[in-house]
């Protein structure tokens, strides 16, 4: 309670500093003159955060951010419709231009008050999952984001059934939104191909070569650039012409950044 | 007690914006009728938008109303049918940044047959929304009992996965590409339908069909629209290849002709062709040892089907529009015969069918 009395103290003497005396506050903005890609980090080894078109325009850091690998980026502001702001950074060569100006209105876009959340653009990952009758699903994975919120994963593991464990390897699509600063939703679709060395082991007439497709959903918490954890609900099918299995299971997934 | 102001002013503001609001219902009903089934179904379904458009609820009720005296049914010696099909389903949307995510799950009862079915889907816009990546997933149980039998009871579990692709090409042209897999576990066949088995004698008996247990489904389709502009059509092409492991082969071509004709009506002209490949162990009559599966299922005969559509819309408003639906709907078998009398072959015919279905409905926002 506290908080909030200051919290409104503080409201009450801006508004009426404010209406007593116009302040004049400076504002740098960056605006986009043709399409840009706006990075999580300062370097082109962070995940795209969003595709910045032109016209768009961004508050925008006095500093001049320069990255691990020597290069230099604009730090800007990312409004996003729903969520808070994100901190982005555009690599100074892009065809973009910076004013500077001074309004007599607020500055609510302080670049530098928010913190960055920067994101590996490729990681590795590492998935268990507990499917029904007590059979399990492990899989290492490399993932890359080629896009904002779209990663793609080559990936290799090992179904886990009653007398053996069955070799897979398929590839990934995922779609990932960032919901709450570091949470995000994700939904991804795997497919590919599993041996199984013994006839019959994961279902009647089951062969060597079979295939599987998988499907997840979940929440994902990524905690810096170089970690993540994600829990989620799944469900596989591994099938040939002869049978199939299928299973409802739930999963977590550990990843870092590359 | 700052955790539960924080909370109060979230609500607050969270009630505020939920004060753009907007209420869509949707209701239709059709009927198909072969001359010797009915089926008659009525839905409704009603979807709220909140938060700006950004998310949206929706909920529907389904019904179908099944009388048949189908060849099908009378050969056997069963009654003609009566059955009633309910539905209830429940959806979720949400419009994210660059993209959207949807939940449905959707329950189906009837007096021998019960299913739930969950879904969830999402998209991603790349390209300044010039491309569209979507996928999808779903997961079904189903219970399948028999009214003739009250033991009788299987279960089938079914896997979805779709993916698609859609590229706007320019103004007035979209092209969108999509998979999809169904795998099917389980109990596959019908406990009513017996297949056609002849035995040494001659005489033709029915005995209950047997189909594997798994079924792998899948399917691309590729559909293109345009907008012609000097006459102010729209054209909707869609074509749809099908395998599936059972052997069944199929490919449908689509296409729809829409045309505004005023500020208040428009009409529709729909065209569809279908041609099918059999079963690899579909028969119509089977010998005395017809293999480990037999089956009595007409779908999975060779056939072709073609329908013909007309949909006039009449908008009374931007918030309220009608329209009736009236189709013409031919299936000709190739090898699959109409039963007369089951231990005689000679009264046996090709299977046609002949539908006529009409329809009507409304659509209104509040």
């Amino acid at each position: 309670m506290m908080y909030l009395r200051r919290g409104v103290f503080h409201f009450i003497i801006s508004v009426l500093f404010a209406s007593a005396v116009p302040a004049l506050a400076k504002s740098n903005r960056l605006i986009v003159e043709s399409d840009t890609t706006v990075f999580t980090g300062p370097g082109f080894k962070f995940r795209p955060l969003t595709n910045a078109k032109s016209g768009d325009q961004f508050p925008l850091s006095k500093k001049v951010v320069v990255g691990r690998d020597g290069g230099e980026f604009y730090k800007v502001l990312i409004k996003k419709k729903s969520g808070p702001p994100r901190v982005g950074f555009i690599p100074i060569e892009a065809s973009v231009r910076t004013e500077f100006s001074e309004t007599d209105s607020p500055v609510d876009d302080d670049v530098d008050s928010y913190i960055p959340f920067s994101q590996a653009d490729t990681s590795f990952q590492v998935g268990f999952a507990g499917l029904k009758d007590s059979n399990f699903l492990w899989t290492v994975g490399y993932a890359k984001y080629p896009a904002p919120g779209l990663y793609l994963k080559l990936l290799v593991g090992q179904l886990l059934y009653k007398r053996a464990g069955s070799l897979l390897g398929g590839v990934e699509v995922g779609f990932e939104q960032s919901t709450f600063d570091q949470f995000s939703l994700y939904l991804l679709l795997s497919s590919g191909v599993v041996n199984i060395p013994i006839v019959d082991e994961v279902f009647a007439g089951s062969k060597s070569l079979s295939f599987f497709t998988q499907s997840g959903m979940g929440i994902r918490y990524t905690a810096d650039e170089d970690a993540a954890v994600s829990f989620g609900l799944l469900q596989i099918a591994i099938f040939s012409p002869n049978g199939s299995y299928i299973s409802p299971g739930a999963g977590i997934s550990l990843e870092v950044g590359l | 007690m700052k955790i539960l102001c924080l909370i109060s002013l979230q609500v607050l503001l969270l009630t505020t914006s939920t004060a753009y609001a907007a209420i869509e219902a949707a209701s239709a009903i059709r009927q198909y009728d072969d001359g010797k089934t009915k089926v008659m179904s009525p839905k409704l379904e009603v979807k709220g938008t909140f938060l700006g458009d950004r998310a949206n609820v929706g909920a529907g009720y389904a019904m179908d109303v099944v009388s048949s005296a189908s060849s099908d049914v009378t050969s056997y010696g069963t009654k003609p049918i009566k059955e009633n099909r309910q539905e209830l389903s429940a959806n979720l949307g949400w419009l994210a940044d660059g993209g959207s995510y949807s939940w449905s799950v959707v329950s189906s009862e009837e007096n021998d047959y019960k299913s739930m079915t969950y879904g969830v889907g999402a998209t991603r816009e790349l390209f300044e929304k010039n491309t569209i990546l979507g996928i999808g997933t779903g997961y079904g149980d189903d219970t399948i009992t028999s009214s003739s039998n009250k033991n009788f009871k299987r279960y089938m579990t079914n896997s979805s996965y779709s993916f698609s692709a859609t590229q706007i090409l320019s103004r007035t042209a979209v092209i969108q590409l999509l998979y999809d897999l169904r795998v099917e576990n389980g109990y596959l066949a019908s406990p009513y339908r017996k297949a056609r088995i002849q035995q040494a004698s001659g005489t033709i008996i029915g005995v209950p069909e047997n189909h594997p247990k798994t079924r792998n489904r899948n399917s691309v389709a590729i559909k293109f629209n345009y907008f012609f502009k000097p006459l102010e059509l729209a054209f909707s092409t869609s074509f749809r290849a099908y395998l599936d492991s059972w052997g069944v082969t199929s490919g449908t071509l689509e296409e729809r002709i829409t045309k505004d004709l005023s500020s208040w009506l428009s009409l529709a002209l729909s065209l569809r062709y279908y041609n099918q490949m059999q079963a690899s162990f579909y028969k119509d009559i089977y010998e005395a040892e017809p293999g480990p599966f037999y089956t009595g299922n007409k779908t999975l005969a060779a056939y072709s089907s073609y329908q013909i559509g007309l949909r006039p819309l009449i908008k009374f408003s931007d918030d309220i529009k009608f329209y009736l639906k009236g189709e013409y709907y031919s299936q000709s078998f190739q090898n699959h015969t109409a039963l007369g009398k089951l231990s005689d072959t000679s009264d046996d015919k090709k299977l046609k069918l002949e539908a006529f279905v009409v329809g009507a409905g409304i659509e209104t926002r509040f």
